[in-house]
Formats: structure tokens, C-alpha cells, sequence
């Protein structure tokens, strides 16, 4: 799909539509972040702000209510290795009200999202409710994004240092521009509409023709989206499926990716997304890898962004794939404990080990209570 | 004529030609010297002759019969057969018939004969027991078998796809997962 060929806008509109916010973007953004930046811990808030908390809940639904068009700046930093350097696109943004999402990168690459009815939400509570469950929000401001105006909320942690910040469109509640910071300041990841239309989707998404898109009830045909009891007798079979991996951080979505088990977490805000495998980790053939000890085990990673890690631990490869700070993985890898670099399969298959398991099947052979 | 020297046995013996006997005769009769000593000859010789059959000890006889070795066991002698006189006994062949004699030392015996080949036989037994084990303990291809864990390489960028599929759901989550792509832009940043 081409940037160039949005409805209602020409050739030559596309390419400034392109240019210019490439351009000015960076230099905005550069500007607020010099004046305005993550204030550090400094007080704990006593409660949610009533307003806030109000504004929060009409954007977590507005894009039930709203479509909308538009460009969208994009950074994310890399929480693994907390360098100044971002990964920076300018995306195109299209959404159905009530349906799906079609975000294209570099006028090529594009991903279809289905929304949250398309999912089996595990979760319980909303994403405003996570969000709410897991910091103290309050109302910072008002703000102008593309030209329009929005209210500022901020999620504090309980130490009182800024989660993230959130520009909520006044008219559609739709959150127009979005921060998120580390404990420390450091910041996790930032977006911002440059240019947004309300109400036309163009093109969008999957049936074309700005036709809206019923809701599409999934949960029947995914057959890789899994439920409560689902996963209850993956733990039975030997699947660690954790409910949650730090405070606030809870399972919302499980869904098998072939012969993985894809577990998103969330707190509204930060997501990390934890893929179990039944196996152990080859060192032989994992390159590109930096390692890092932990405890007595080794871990594996990426810095990403998005931080991304493995190890071994049990009979399961677990794999993380975090855009939150890296004490939330700490948490996970002390509940699965890493191990030390395996060894080689001739070593694990040697002609003691046969051996053992020889006599072990010879024992259960033997045994009349097995 | 000279001294009888070492014909006096062969005299004595009568292992000497008609000729040479008449001529040793004709010398003892003016040798006195020669004639005591082929006495003392036939005295010594019918002294030997009137001792009686020597027996020797069931110990020397299992010794005697292991210096046979290599070579087929020699059958035990029967409990009421008399051990040959020791005069007529020979040694039998101890050459070995072909090859180095390696270990057959005269010392073996045969309860150490007896313990090689138990220690032989446990050690055979104890090999073929362990590549039972082994093989039993080997992959199965048995269904009703749990498969043993195999090696895994994580596909990451699938898992990084599949992880911004799943925070597209969420309405204040950046939807910075897709900017993992070679082409995205790498600055310092806002």
C-alpha cells in the first residue's frame, strides 16, 4: 500500500504528507524533550485523579467509536542496552472504527491488527483497568498534537517517577501521542501523530473502499488462542504459564505459535511477551548472541529494541520479548531460574547416559507400582 | 695296551665288539689297576639293580604333567596304577608346537586357570549387559515413549512479529514492535 494514495489526497500531497514530518518531527520532539522531561521520583501520589482516570476509559474505547487516518512518528529505545540511540520510523496509521488497524512502514511494510474483540482477553479488566491497577494517574495539562487539542495524563509508579504520558484528544478521546519511561527517566518508547484525519479510515483495512468492518469474532476460528482452562492443563503438562511476572504485569492474551506458547503481558502500558519451548538451548548454533551470567545460568540476548532474551530453564526454552524495564524480566528469570550453557548432544546422548536411561526403563519395567 | 678307561662301562655293559672284548680280557689279566676298576663298575651296577622302585610324590607327578602343556590335558593317572620307575621315566616334549609362549609360565596353576577364566567370563557378561542397557536406553521411536528434549533455536523475528501482533490490541501500547526492520531509521532519538 502506497502513502501516496490515501482518499482525498494527491500525489504531490503525499510526498509533503511523507517529507515533512520526517523533517520537523525530530526537531519538535527534540525541542519538548529538552523542556519537558521525565520528572524523577519525587512524591507518591495518594491517589488516581477522577478526571484522569475518566479520560482513560473514553480513550481505552474510542477506537471502537472512531476511525481515523493519519502519520505517526514512531521511536522506541532499547531497555537492554539503554543507549541514547533509537530505532525511528514514520508509519501511516489506518483504522476502522471497531475493527482493524493498518500501520505501513517505509510504504512497504504493512501489519494488520485486529482489535481486542479479535482476542481472547484473558485479563479480566480492560487496558485502562491494567493501567489503573498498575499506576497512580493524574492530569498534567493540556497540549496541542497535529493541531489538535489534548489533555496530558500521566501513570506514575508508586515511587512517583513518570511510567508514561498520554495525549488524549479532546473531541474523540483518541490518545494521540504517547511516552514511556523507565523507573530511572530513561526513556522506553515514544509516538506522536504529525498529521491525523478523523472519521475516514481511507483504505482501510482488510475489505477496502472505507466499507467499515463488522467486528470479527475470532474466537472460533483462532484455534491458536487459548483459554483459562487451556492453560490450565498446559501447567499440568509441565508449562510454567505464570499469571503474572511482576507486579501489574498480567496475562492478558495466550495463543499457541507452533510449537511455542506466546504469553503477552501487560500493565496497560509496558508489554512483554514470554514464548515457552519445550527443548534446551544449543549454544553451537545461536549466533549473533551477546551472553550475560545470571546466577549460575547463562542468558542470551538482543538488545533490540525491543530487548529480546533466552534461556534455558527445565525441559523449556523461554524466550522474552520485552519493550518494559528490565527489572520486570528480572522477575521471570528468577521464577525460571536460568541454566548454565548446555552441552553438546553427543554429550547428553553418550554411552553413559543411554546407559542410565537403559537401566531406568529396565527399573520401571521392573516395578510393580509404575 | 693303554688303560681300559672309558671302555670299563661298555665292558661292563657288554656293549663291546667280540675283538675289543677279547683284547680288554687279555689287558685285565696283567692290569691290576683296570681290573679294580671294572669291580668297582659291576659292583656300583649291581648295586642299582637291587634297589627297589622309587615312588614319587602325587605333587612331583601334577608338575611333571603340566610341563606337557601346550597340548591337550594329559589324562590323570588311574588311583591303582603304580607310577613308573624313575629309570624308566622320560620327560615328554615341553616344546610349545607353534608361536610364542606367552603367560604359559610353570608357575600357572590351576586354580588360577580356574580364576582367569571366572574374571573372563564376568567381564563378557558384565560388556553385554551394559550394551543391553544401552541400547534399551537408546532413542525410541516408540509413540508411547516421551520424546527427549531436543535442541532449540527460537525464531526471533517470528517471536518479535508475533509479540507486536499481540500489543496491537492494547490502545496505549506504542506500536513500536514494528519498527524491527532493517530499513527503520537508527538516530539518537527525539
Amino acid at each position: 500500500m502506497s502513502f501516496g494514495h490515501r482518499a482525498g489526497t494527491g500525489v504531490a500531497g503525499g510526498l509533503a504528507a511523507l517529507v515533512v514530518p520526517v523533517l520537523a518531527v525530530p526537531l519538535l520532539v527534540s525541542a519538548l524533550a529538552v523542556f519537558v522531561q521525565a520528572p524523577l521520583a519525587s512524591s507518591r501520589d495518594t491517589g488516581d485523579d477522577p478526571r484522569a482516570v475518566e479520560l482513560l476509559r473514553q480513550s481505552a474505547s474510542s477506537a471502537e467509536r472512531v476511525s481515523y487516518s493519519g502519520t505517526q512518528y514512531v521511536s522506541t529505545w532499547s531497555a537492554l542496552a539503554k543507549s541514547a540511540a533509537a530505532t525511528s520510523a514514520v508509519v501511516q496509521v489506518r483504522h476502522e472504527a471497531g475493527g482493524s488497524t493498518e500501520i505501513s512502514l517505509h510504504d512497504r511494510q504493512t501489519a494488520i491488527l485486529d482489535g481486542r474483540t479479535a482476542t481472547r482477553w484473558l485479563a479480566g479488566d480492560g487496558p485502562a483497568d491494567l493501567l489503573l491497577g498498575a499506576y497512580t494517574v493524574r492530569l498534567a495539562g493540556e497540549d496541542q498534537v497535529a493541531g489538535r487539542h489534548t489533555d496530558v495524563v500521566e501513570a506514575r509508579r508508586q515511587d512517583g517517577s513518570v511510567a508514561a504520558r498520554l495525549w488524549i484528544d479532546r473531541e474523540t478521546a483518541l490518545p494521540l501521542r504517547r511516552e514511556a519511561f523507565d523507573d530511572d527517566g530513561y526513556p522506553l518508547s515514544a509516538s506522536a501523530f504529525v498529521e491525523v484525519n478523523i472519521g475516514t479510515s481511507g483504505h482501510c483495512c482488510k475489505t477496502g473502499a472505507g466499507t467499515a468492518v463488522d467486528e470479527v469474532d475470532t474466537f472460533d476460528t483462532d484455534e491458536s488462542m487459548l483459554r483459562w482452562n487451556d492453560i490450565a492443563e498446559l501447567r499440568d503438562e509441565g508449562w510454567h504459564c505464570p499469571g503474572e511476572i511482576a507486579d501489574g504485569m498480567v496475562l492478558y492474551e495466550a495463543r499457541q505459535v507452533g510449537d511455542a506458547i506466546q504469553l503477552s503481558y501487560s500493565d496497560g502500558v509496558m508489554t512483554v511477551s514470554v514464548f515457552e519451548q519445550v527443548g534446551w538451548l544449543d549454544p553451537e548454533k545461536l549466533e549473533g548472541y551477546q551472553t550475560a551470567d545470571y546466577g549460575d545460568g547463562v542468558v542470551y540476548t538482543r538488545p533490540g529494541p525491543p530487548a529480546r532474551l533466552m534461556w534455558s530453564s527445565g525441559d523449556r526454552v523461554i524466550t522474552v520479548v520485552a519493550e518494559a524495564p528490565l527489572d520486570v524480566v528480572g522477575d521471570l528469570l528468577d521464577a525460571l531460574p536460568p541454566e548454565p550453557a548446555a552441552q553438546p548432544q553427543e554429550d547428553k546422548d553418550g554411552f553413559l547416559d543411554r546407559i542410565g536411561r537403559g537401566a531406568g526403563r529396565v527399573g520401571s519395567w521392573l516395578n510393580p507400582f509404575d | 695296551m693303554k688303560h681300559l678307561d672309558e671302555r670299563i662301562s661298555d665292558l661292563v655293559d657288554d656293549r663291546l665288539e667280540h675283538d675289543e672284548r677279547d683284547r680288554a680280557l687279555v689287558h685285565l689279566t696283567v692290569c691290576a689297576q683296570c681290573r679294580e676298576a671294572v669291580e668297582l663298575e659291576r659292583d656300583a651296577k649291581n648295586a642299582l639293580r637291587s634297589l627297589p622302585d622309587a615312588q614319587p610324590s602325587e605333587r612331583l607327578v601334577q608338575k611333571l604333567l603340566l610341563l606337557a602343556e601346550p597340548g591337550e590335558p594329559l589324562p590323570p593317572p588311574a588311583a591303582d596304577s603304580h607310577p613308573a620307575p624313575v629309570a624308566a621315566w622320560r620327560p615328554r616334549d615341553t616344546r610349545p608346537v607353534a608361536g610364542p609362549k606367552f603367560g604359559r609360565g610353570p608357575e600357572r596353576s590351576p586354580r588360577r586357570v580356574r580364576v582367569v577364566r571366572v574374571a573372563a567370563l564376568g567381564m563378557c557378561t558384565t560388556g553385554a549387559m551394559l550394551v543391553l542397557l544401552a541400547s534399551l536406553g537408546g532413542p525410541s521411536d516408540s509413540p508411547d515413549t516421551p520424546e527427549a528434549p531436543v535442541s532449540v533455536v527460537p525464531p526471533l523475528e517470528e517471536f518479535t512479529e508475533e509479540h507486536a501482533r499481540s500489543t496491537g490490541v492494547l490502545p496505549f501500547a506504542e506500536p513500536a514492535p514494528f519498527l524491527v526492520t532493517p530499513s527503520a531509521t537508527v538516530g539518537d532519538g527525539w
